[in-house]
């Protein structure tokens, strides 16, 4: 066998390097279903709501917003300090 | 490639089940190219997986007129592959061979052995030169086709090609000269 004939053998036996059988069981496996995805939008929607209708939630989303206010007005106060 | 849209049509009409479809028509492809970037079965297999899950996370974005399903599938997988290079670069590169197996062989040599050497010679090439040479001759895509997966012109995917068969008629000429 010469060179040629067998470099198209390597050839093919690179070309016949394929993955374990149970592959495409894995694959499939590990891709999110559209059940699961409802799910976890409607665990994220109950979390939120719980979250707004309880006392500390409501607390703590006041208080990001005032956080946020005043580091706004911080912000733009500071254009007019002299360096 | 209208065959594969008919198959996107129906995963996107709320049948995952059809991507196997996909998969198991597209597996040794991407499991190839991965194998270009890591000698490690179990990385490989990872990689792999992760090109797939992206694309079936994708699947909407991809556009049929822009080319063959296969080549957008192969874009994403070297994406994954080269980024997770990037970020393993010590694990996945201390698989790889430092170079081919100078070692002279005799007459006799086994053809299997005369098949590791041709493996360590495509495994000692730079990372560039071995996707664009595993993606046209194992592979057998066209030049225009690698040209979008790599996302380099023509000339660079031909000079590549070019080189990394000069690198393996030097190993032929080793063999042949010892």
């Amino acid at each position: 066998m010469d060179q040629d004939d067998r470099y198209l053998l390597w050839k093919q036996r690179r070309a016949k390097a394929d993955p374990p059988a149970d592959f495409a069981d894995k694959v499939m496996a590990a891709i999110p279903r559209p059940e699961q995805s409802r799910r976890d939008r409607l665990h994220f929607r109950a979390w939120l709501m719980a979250l707004l209708h309880s006392r500390t939630g409501k607390i703590g989303l006041c208080s990001l917003a005032v956080l946020a206010c005043a580091f706004r007005v911080l912000q733009v106060f500071s254009v007019f300090i002299p360096e | 490639m209208n065959v594969d849209f008919a198959v996107i049509r129906r995963i996107l009409a709320g049948n995952p089940d059809a991507f196997r479809v996909l998969v198991r028509r597209y597996e040794g492809h991407v499991w190839r190219l991965a194998r270009a970037f890591t000698r490690d079965p179990n990385d490989c297999e990872d990689l792999a997986q992760d090109a797939f899950l992206t694309a079936y996370l994708r699947l909407a974005d991809y556009d049929p007129g822009q080319g063959p399903f296969l080549t957008w599938l192969l874009t994403i997988a070297r994406n994954k592959c080269l980024n997770a290079l990037k970020k393993r670069k010590p694990r996945l590169l201390a698989e790889l061979p430092e170079g081919a197996d100078q070692r002279t062989p005799d007459l006799a040599f086994a053809e299997k052995e005369w098949f590791r050497q041709l493996d360590v010679a495509l495994d000692s090439m730079p990372l560039e030169q071995k996707v664009v040479f595993l993606l046209a001759e194992i592979e057998e895509l066209p030049h225009e086709e690698i040209c979008r997966i790599e996302g380099v012109p023509v000339g660079t995917v031909k000079s590549r090609l070019s080189r990394a068969k000069e690198k393996l008629r030097s190993f032929f000429r080793a063999v042949e000269q010892p």
